[in-house]
């Protein structure tokens, strides 16, 4: 027989005996017991090779996923294939307004707009082809994920759930996630965003080929399907552009406060060429905010001083694209100061508000405002 | 994915990969809660980047999902179709092979292993605790390959020529990466009981 010269090694690589340590049963159990009754010598080896087999099924599984870990791939998982689901009926989308959840939230971010007060411009360039980033874009944000799309020749103003808002100008669009879990959204076209300030959770663009990093500020991006170099140009605030490579790791670098990409300050800019990938700081470029064919949003100081209340309410009909409400017998005659650069629609109609004592409300493309005292 | 569907708990392979290929969404839960734990595991045997094993293992079952309809109809054993992805997804995502210490390895793959049977003749008992922090210490020193090959061998349970297809190297290899690590095991014993009583002595003075 020859299990009589079995050694260590033996019984350890004798896969026979790693089933019957690892998942013992009467058969088995039988079997190994005549063995040591035939060869009683080899109890210490079988006893050892059995402790050293229980070892390293404990060493090599331990690196099993935590309950947290486990949680947020099944959740990952989930969302794609929730997203896959919604892929086959989609829905033609055409606006979308603020929750009231969202303005509860908005409601707690006013005051540190406010006193910050960030601002930053945007300007960028994507290709047609699906890009990459897009793909990322959408695998970590798939449930609920949005398309706005404005297919009229005007502004249109995209409300997000945490406060921001988001101006697409004509034949330009924006996905993001109903309701945020990572502050992250993918744009084609141009838009002027005005971000929500929240450190503790960055606000992350996608264009092809590039994403660029927020704390809380206002920027625009146009990103026309041409394939030309995508421009970021920051007009307040401060942005990171980071170059986006294949791997699926990069929404987590982006993510990551640890590491910096290319940081952009007022009047600067940022080039990325999608042939060369790579990616250039250009200085000086304030030009950028006074060209006419720049968005009403982005151009606009909203910078107002003693400026009546119907100008007031004209400039952000013009740069939200929308339609402003109001009796203008009550308030027609009154007249505001304020600076509401960089600052979300939400806030800088609440400032507007606050300082009237009047509510606001939107709907669709239309903003009511209701109260308020009547100026002479 | 629907909350897990209790009668899957039961199922073979079979039943949940046909379910899985009709569209099933509670037998691709099943699929997942069953095998993802030790799918990562055995993941971060290969890389020691977590959040890299965390996204490979969810475009595995991702893609097992989106392919559903294309998978074929028998399925040996899904825990090996699931490892095989991985792995394959890890090295591309690594980009290419780390050469140097693959090649390393591989040079002397099919080598004779040097025989058992110079078993010492005097069997230590050495308590669970002490041989459970010499292998750990052991598996932090020996190559990548042979700690895969101990996981899958040890841990999950595959055949040596189950994992000679996993790793993509002969049964002979296989059992040369085990014979290996088992013999480095029995090498560095002295030597490390040696310093764990060095340690017991300076900390009871």
């Amino acid at each position: 027989m020859k299990q009589a010269f079995y050694v260590l090694t033996d019984f350890l690589e004798d896969p026979d005996f790693i089933r019957w340590v690892k998942h013992p049963d009467e058969t088995q159990d039988a079997y190994w017991q005549q063995f040591l009754d035939a060869h009683p010598d080899k109890k210490p080896v079988v006893e050892m090779a059995r402790q050293y087999i229980l070892v390293f099924v404990e060493q090599t599984g331990q690196q099993q996923p935590t309950a947290a870990q486990s949680e947020m791939m099944r959740q990952y998982i989930q969302k794609h294939v929730q997203a896959e689901k919604e892929e086959k009926v989609t829905t033609p989308f055409t606006r979308t307004t603020g929750t009231t959840w969202g303005w509860l939230r908005m409601a707690a971010s006013i005051t540190l707009v406010i006193s910050i007060g960030l601002g930053a411009y945007w300007y960028s360039q994507t290709q047609m082809v699906q890009p990459e980033s897009y793909q990322q874009f959408k695998k970590a944000n798939l449930a609920g994920t949005k398309e706005a799309r404005n297919d009229t020749d005007k502004p249109l103003t995209v409300l997000l759930s945490d406060g921001s808002s988001v101006v697409l100008q004509p034949g330009s669009r924006l996905s993001y996630p109903d309701t945020f879990q990572q502050r992250e959204v993918y744009l084609t076209g141009k838009a002027f965003f005005e971000i929500v300030k929240d450190p503790a959770r960055p606000f992350l663009v996608y264009t092809h080929g590039i994403a660029t990093k927020v704390l809380g500020t206002s920027f625009m991006v146009d990103a026309p399907e041409s394939g030309e170099p995508i421009k970021v140009a920051v007009k307040t605030g401060r942005v990171a552009v980071y170059a986006l490579d294949e791997s699926a790791s990069v929404r987590k670098k982006a993510a990551d406060p640890e590491l910096e990409g290319l940081v952009l300050t007022p009047n600067q800019s940022a080039e990325y060429s999608v042939e060369s990938r790579r990616l250039v700081r250009m200085p000086d470029s304030g030009w950028v905010f006074t060209q006419p064919e720049t968005q009403v949003v982005a151009r606009q100081s909203f910078d107002f001083d003693e400026t009546p209340v119907p100008e007031v309410f004209r400039t952000l009909e013009k740069a939200y694209g929308v339609h402003i409400v109001y009796d203008e017998t009550m308030l027609g005659k009154c007249s505001l100061s304020a600076s509401l650069m960089g600052q979300p629609f939400h806030d800088k109609l609440a400032v507007v508000c606050k300082a009237l004592e009047a509510q606001y409300a939107i709907q669709g493309n239309q903003v009511t405002i209701t109260g308020g005292q009547r100026c002479q | 994915m629907a909350s897990l569907h209790s009668s899957w708990s039961n199922s073979t392979d079979q039943q949940l990969w046909r379910s899985l290929r009709e569209g099933d969404e509670s037998a691709f839960t099943a699929i997942f809660e069953r095998y993802h734990r030790t799918l990562y595991n055995y993941g971060s045997k290969l890389v020691t980047d977590s959040s890299l094993v965390e996204d490979a293992v969810q475009e595995v079952f991702i893609d097992v999902w989106r392919m559903r309809a294309t998978l074929s109809e028998e399925i040996g054993s899904i825990k090996f179709y699931l490892y095989r992805s991985l792995r394959r997804r890890i090295h591309r995502m690594q980009g290419k092979y780390q050469t140097g210490s693959t090649i390393d390895e591989l040079v002397d793959d099919d080598s004779t292993p040097t025989s058992g049977t110079e078993e010492t003749t005097q069997i230590e008992q050495e308590s669970r605790d002490l041989l459970s922090r010499r292998i750990q210490e052991l598996l932090t020193h020996l190559p990548k390959r042979q700690v895969e090959a101990l996981t899958l061998y040890y841990y999950d349970e595959f055949s040596v020529s189950e994992i000679a297809q996993l790793m993509d190297v002969n049964e002979k290899s296989v059992r040369n990466f085990i014979h290996r690590a088992l013999t480095s095991l029995r090498q560095n014993r002295n030597w490390l009981i040696g310093s764990l009583l060095i340690f017991w002595l300076l900390c009871s003075l």
